[in-house]
């Protein structure tokens, strides 16, 4: 365990870096949005709800590209000074796992604090940001690992990737926060949760795992070009 | 020491040859500490390893001698071993070559000692 | 003091259908300095980074005290391959400022020295600040030798440091290698272009040619056994009979040629011919350069 604890000290502080980012990011549109709906008389509650809501869409989008970017930038670093694959994959996991936990965090405190009708519906809503979290984690990995091991060409495939993506995702919050608003609608329930839930959570994590092993498994044996 | 090391002979070769040229001229005087293998690799920018292949050069034949965990001595009758023996390698040394270059320039053994005389003027 | 060897055996390299090392063997010992010397594009550093895991083999086998390097963190630990920063990259590792990465490499290296950076970073007059990819050439070098130095790994490998510095600078540099060699008895391999400097200064020389292993051997004997023979041709050939000779170059009527004599072989004296030592650059231009 000794030798890992480096990696999880780099990427740990790496993680916190970019955390900041990401609210900093979350910040500024939610203040935007707040701009344009202020007429409407949004009460702090509300701007509270909205700006979780738009930290954990954020935070997937982040999760999309930040792989790539790690691939780049800190997995050839790290390597260069004597750390296997294995490990620098496995701190780059605990980054990025980290990030994720951290935004959902503040996201599921502010929703509770908040205590509107909205920020209620979405705490129900709490496995599909899981979902998404780990689904974006997955597809982020995959992404890395096509780089990792294709180069710098694989990087236009990601980014048309990432524009579909983040199609999906739009369109998905769009739709999920019209059922929010119905939260009364139910049809199949599984565990308590709507089934469409269910399944977005298992969809997520599902990615995640098979994203990040085929991540792993192109990066096994990339040589460093610094 | 700090003469300028050249391409001409082994380096360790030169390393025993200017430790004995300041023997000669009283820079290091009998019985006094002579710099270590380390101190003439960092001076001349060379591997310890041909400094000391120098400095055992001197200690086999009897130039300097090693006080255990102190360093490398020069031995008491060391600027006398070094003269006698360049004395004796003089021939090998410059007059052999003297005599060649001589015999391809034409020179004769006459004129090559009035050559000589003439530094008694 | 370590007592381990780092030992390639039948390293071959292929990029595509293109081989680049052909089955190499090496054998690093501890507690020596050696100078590894190729031209561009020999290999060396290919054969460096695989040697450090950092690329993997196509063939063959790297290990450190008998255990494989590849992906073995124990191993690793005890290597430092400190590389030739690339200026071009700009998205990557590059783009970190000098003082993050030695931060870094400060996390990952088990031994490294933080004192030792600091004096270095002050007498090399680096400015940490700077990011990479904006640093002089010089600059870089610098960077990569004060990880190599402050790494205090038990085997450190240098590949071109010098590249860029000027002479006071690279003098500096072997001065701080000689110091920390004689405090710690590490090994250094240091691959460079800069041989006549730097020849002194290794125990052991490695000559890579066109991604085979030339020569391996103690740096004074393999001088020992080189001969510059010039003077007229006939006399020249009739003094080279029987002997491999290297880097002919005529002019008129007189011709040089570089010998380097196998074990059992004498030069026959001959005064019609000189007959004088090479240096180590002048013996590698003999053996790697272009064929007149």
């Amino acid at each position: 365990m000794k030798p890992f604890y480096r990696h999880l000290k780099f990427f740990t502080k790496t993680s916190e870096l970019y955390f900041l980012i990401l609210l900093l990011l979350a910040l500024f549109f939610t203040f935007l949005q707040t701009l344009s709906t202020a007429v409407n008389g949004m009460r702090a509650a509300d701007i509270l709800a909205g700006f979780a809501n738009q930290l954990i869409f954020y935070t997937a989008i982040v999760n999309l590209v930040l792989p790539v970017n790690c691939q780049f930038q800190f997995f050839p670093l790290v390597l260069s000074i004597n750390a296997t694959r294995k490990h620098t994959f496995l701190g780059y996991q605990w980054g990025s796992f980290l990030l994720s936990l951290q935004a959902f965090l503040v996201a599921l405190i502010l929703n509770i604090c908040a205590k509107t009708t909205f920020s209620d519906a979405l705490l129900s809503l709490v496995p599909v940001y899981i979902g998404i979290l780990f689904g974006s984690m997955g597809v982020g990995g995959l992404l890395a690992g096509i780089c990792g091991h294709f180069g710098k060409a694989a990087l236009w495939i990601m980014m048309f990737i990432c524009g579909l993506v983040g199609g999906i995702v739009g369109y998905t919050s769009v739709s999920f926060r019209d059922l929010s608003l119905a939260a009364t609608f139910q049809i199949v329930t599984v565990f308590g949760m709507d089934l469409r839930i269910f399944i977005t959570l298992l969809l997520g994590i599902a990615v995640y795992l098979i994203g990040n092993t085929v991540h792993y498994l192109l990066i096994r044996k990339i040589s460093v070009r610094i | 020491m700090n003469e300028y090391l050249t391409q001409e002979k082994s380096i360790y070769i030169q390393i025993s040859e200017m430790i004995e040229n300041d023997i000669l001229r009283d820079i290091l005087m009998e019985e006094e500490k002579v710099p270590s293998t380390n101190d003439l690799a960092r001076l001349y920018s060379i591997n310890p390893a041909t400094a000391a292949k120098g400095i055992n050069l001197l200690v086999d034949s009897g130039i300097l001698y090693k006080k255990r965990g102190i360093g490398m001595f020069v031995m008491t009758g060391a600027k006398e071993l070094i003269r006698k023996r360049r004395k004796e390698a003089f021939y090998e040394t410059y007059i052999k070559s003297l005599l060649t270059e001589a015999t391809s320039l034409g020179i004769s053994k006459e004129e090559l000692i009035a050559l000589i005389r003439r530094e008694d003027a | 003091m370590n007592s381990k060897t780092l030992a390639c055996n039948g390293i071959v390299k292929t990029y595509g259908k293109k081989e680049v090392l052909h089955n190499i063997d090496l054998s690093i010992e501890p507690s020596k300095i050696y100078g590894l010397i190729g031209r561009n594009g020999a290999g060396k550093t290919t054969l460096l980074s695989i040697m450090t895991a950092q690329n993997p083999a196509s063939h063959g086998t790297v290990t450190y005290d008998g255990m494989p390097v590849w992906e073995n963190q124990t191993a690793l630990d005890h290597i430092c391959f400190s590389r030739e920063l690339n200026p071009l990259i700009g998205w990557g590792s590059n783009n970190l400022k000098a003082k993050d990465y030695l931060k870094t490499a400060a996390i990952y290296y088990p031994n490294w020295d933080q004192t030792l950076a600091d004096r270095l970073i002050k007498d090399f007059e680096l400015d940490v600040k700077k990011r990479v990819c904006k640093m002089s050439k010089g600059m870089m070098s610098m960077v990569t030798i004060i990880i190599a130095l402050a790494s205090k790994a038990d085997i450190t490998i240098l590949d071109e440091p010098v590249a860029g510095l000027d002479v006071v600078t690279r003098d500096l540099f072997y001065k701080e290698l000689l110091d920390d060699y004689a405090q710690t008895g590490r090994t250094f391999v240091i691959s460079t272009h800069i041989i006549e400097e730097a020849a002194d200064l290794f125990e052991e020389t490695i000559i890579l040619k066109d991604g085979s292993l030339l020569l391996k051997e103690n740096t004074q004997e393999l001088l020992e056994r080189a001969f510059h023979i010039s003077g007229k041709a006939e006399d020249v050939d009739a003094v080279c009979a029987g002997l491999l000779t290297h880097h002919t170059e005529n002019i008129g009527r007189s011709k040089g040629v570089t010998v380097l004599l196998e074990p059992g072989q004498t030069l026959p004296g001959n005064a019609d011919v000189s007959i004088q030592p090479v240096s180590l650059q002048n013996l590698f231009v003999a053996l790697c350069g272009r064929e007149s």
